[in-house]
């Protein structure tokens, strides 16, 4: 109907446009970059009162630390988060459009939203892009039924479980939690049990790193713990490596001043100096 | 190769005290090939806020026209200056929509908050992940040489003085060992009342 | 055929005189429905409507006419409750897309102007007809409160203070002896809900009539027991 107008809104769904071109690069050889990773070791548990989730926060380009102190574990409702391993793009955007549409369900119903609701929305969209979106979840929270925990992978299949981990250092957190998870444990237990396993991905896979985050989600209330535990102390540096003022050659020098007023900020045209 | 690294770049920016820089080579190649040592690849977005666009030449030139007509769209309609962690967003959000077919660039943006003056620096990778440290952002072909020098020279609270030195050492001394990026090198310093840049005089080999 | 009625088939034909009476006999229909207010005091802003029902069998506060649209944005409306149910829909998913395009707030001004946006839209599509209601918005950013009146026309007005609905001429004069800028939010609720009782017909109760208020923590709709606490301070 407004199509006489500029979009309010970029087009919805993905766009294209770029595919052809960039596959004729790949034709001549160029390989495409890769995207950033979460590498990760995610894992939830379920205790007696709800669910922890726990994460590492290290990100990596192939074998880069692009971010040493990455959110993992994010935001989909007030009694419901989710953790990301994969494409750290793909978990971030999926993530931030399913909170969307949770908010959107529960103004819309009036209700608290069920975290099997959340589960049912991320699977279907997973599956939709056949695994194309790089997204292996951790998805945790309390609602009406109780405590409920959930892993779900890139190509949109699902388990509803009592522990779980993913990511690259799912293999070692496993480890933690199949020697000693127990039915019914109380928080103080649960905090450390899932520590310990993402302290034994962070020490024991390269894909994850720098520092635990917790979220500790039971009825009513949702405890983010971002940095619960910094497990890797960076080192005090001893000397200062400032190079002294005027080390730099400079060719030009230009400055351009900004009148600053209580509200509004006004541009003047550059000064030549050089 | 990587088509990334087909024109070549270096580009970093750095959280000082109270102030922001934002670094780039000038150099423009077609693989070996220079064709250009006065390549814009930084762009004022604001009077206090710039982007850097390293990656593949082509896109660099698009996605900033695509960024620039979104950005004044925003202005416009919500008579107010975009704040660096919108423009963030959005960018990210134009990556994100070519998730399959992406644009090969990986943005670096620097700036003060134009209501609180807060210094903000991310970057983000070429499908708009974005990232936020507390100290700096590094990007383009010398960005593994850039993480090494930053992670040396970077401390907390650098006056516009020492965070242009910083910034400048710290951009040179990487792209000295990178032979893709180079040829000359821009340096912003943003503050609350002026923006100053620098040419600097680097190796030309 | 008279010659007012000519005109009035087709929406997107002007009468002679200028006018399109299709979006005039629109307000007509918000005038007829129910009646609704707004305040803006100095920490916050209020609206409020009647919900009356017409049988003593109608089950009370299963449908409400104060509706949150995001965190720190509330609306009502007077009019037609079907065609505010459109547009309420319309204004979260608007607010929620905002919020995923820039990850900040969307400003209630912009939310307005679409909305706004949508209501325009239906005065000039074919198949369609303009929405019955007249939305009252109320929002909290930049640090203070924000009150829209949005009509089906698609123009929008920020007000002080406002009446909609039946009997909105007494309510708006009520108001204009009533208002003052020092107000505090409280004072706003009881000045509402008094502006609501000039009009109103039988015993008002905490079950018919709604309130919603919006300050720094946010909009919420008041539920009945606390409305009955405002109601016990009215004469």
């Amino acid at each position: 109907m407004a199509a006489v107008l500029i979009a309010d809104y970029p087009e919805p769904g993905f766009s294209f446009e770029n595919c052809k071109r960039n596959a004729s690069f790949v034709a001549n050889g160029f390989v495409p970059p890769k995207a950033t990773k979460t590498g990760t070791t995610i894992v939830g548990i379920t205790y007696k009162d709800g669910v922890i989730l726990g994460a590492d926060t290290r990100a990596t380009e192939d074998t880069t630390v692009s971010d040493k102190n990455c959110q993992k574990i994010h935001y989909l409702a007030s009694n419901i988060y989710c953790c990301g391993a994969g494409t750290a793009a793909d978990t971030e955007m999926t993530t931030q459009m399913i909170s969307s549409q949770l908010e959107l369900h529960r103004l819309n119903t009036n209700r608290v939203v069920r975290v099997a609701t959340a589960n049912q929305m991320l699977k279907q969209y997973l599956f939709r892009y056949q695994g194309y979106i790089g997204a292996a979840l951790v998805l945790g929270g309390v609602d009406s039924t109780g405590p409920n925990l959930y892993c779900i992978y890139p190509h949109g299949s699902s388990d509803k479980v009592p522990y779980t981990t993913m990511g690259s250092g799912s293999l070692a957190a496993m480890a933690v939690f199949e020697s000693y998870w127990r039915p019914n444990m109380n928080e103080d237990e649960g905090k450390k049990l899932v520590r310990d396993a993402i302290a034994a991905g962070i020490f024991n896979d390269l894909g994850s790193g720098s520092n635990v985050d917790l979220c500790i989600i039971k009825k009513g209330t949702a405890e983010y713990l971002r940095t619960y535990d910094e497990a890797n102390k960076k080192g005090v540096r001893q000397a200062s490596y400032r190079y002294p003022k005027g080390t730099t050659p400079i060719l030009t020098t230009k400055t351009s001043n900004i009148d600053v007023h209580d509200v509004s900020i006004t541009y003047v045209e550059p000064m030549d100096m050089s | 190769m990587s088509i990334l690294s087909y024109n070549g770049s270096a580009m970093v920016a750095m959280k000082g005290d109270n102030c922001v820089s934002i670094a780039t080579d000038k150099r423009f190649g077609i693989q070996g090939q220079t064709i250009s040592i006065e390549f814009p690849k930084v762009f004022q977005m604001g009077p206090h806020l710039y982007v850097g666009l390293p990656g593949l030449a082509t896109d660099t030139q698009t996605v900033v026209e695509k960024l620039n007509f979104r950005k004044n769209l925003y202005e416009l309609k919500e008579n107010r200056r975009i704040s660096p962690k919108v423009f963030a967003s959005m960018v990210s959000n134009l990556l994100y929509e070519k998730r399959f077919g992406p644009f090969f660039v990986e943005p670096v943006i620097a700036g003060l908050d134009p209501i609180t003056a807060e210094p903000y620096v991310c970057n983000m990778d070429l499908i708009g992940c974005i990232n936020e440290p507390e100290d700096f952002v590094v990007g383009g072909t010398a960005s593994a040489q850039l993480f090494g020098m930053c992670e040396a020279l970077w401390e907390p609270k650098l006056k516009p003085d020492d965070l242009f030195e910083t910034t400048s050492q710290a951009l040179i001394n990487a792209f000295d060992r990178d032979a893709m990026s180079g040829w000359g090198a821009t340096v912003y310093i943003i503050e609350k009342d002026k923006i100053t840049v620098k040419d600097l005089k680097t190796r030309m080999d | 055929m008279a010659s007012s009625e000519r005109y009035s088939f087709s929406l997107t034909t002007f009468s002679p005189s200028g006018k399109l009476v299709q979006i005039e006999y629109a307000l007509a229909a918000v005038a007829a429905g129910a009646p609704s207010v707004g305040i803006k005091a100095s920490n916050g802003v209020v609206i409020a409507t009647e919900n009356k029902h017409k049988s003593i069998l109608y089950e009370e506060h299963s449908v409400s006419k104060v509706e949150m649209v995001t965190n720190h944005i509330g609306m009502v409306y007077s009019g037609m409750g079907p065609d505010y149910r459109l547009l309420i829909k319309q204004a979260r998913k608007m607010a929620q897309q905002y919020y995923l395009v820039y990850h900040e707030p969307i400003p209630t001004a912009q939310l307005v102007q679409r909305v706004a946006a949508v209501m325009q839209e239906y005065t000039q599509s074919g198949g369609v007809r303009p929405f019955g209601v007249s939305l009252l918005i109320c929002g909290w950013d930049n640090n203070r409160p924000y009150l829209f009146q949005c009509d089906p026309s698609g123009a929008y007005f920020a007000w002080k203070a406002t009446a909609m609905g039946k009997n909105f001429v007494n309510g708006k004069t009520f108001l204009e002896k009533r208002y003052g800028e020092e107000l505090e939010l409280d004072d706003a609720v009881h000045t509402a809900i008094l502006t609501l009782k000039e009009s109103f017909e039988g015993q008002m109760t905490a079950d018919n009539i709604e309130v919603g208020i919006c300050d720094a923590n946010g909009f919420r709709r008041l539920d009945p027991s606390h409305v009955k606490d405002y109601l016990a301070n009215i004469p």
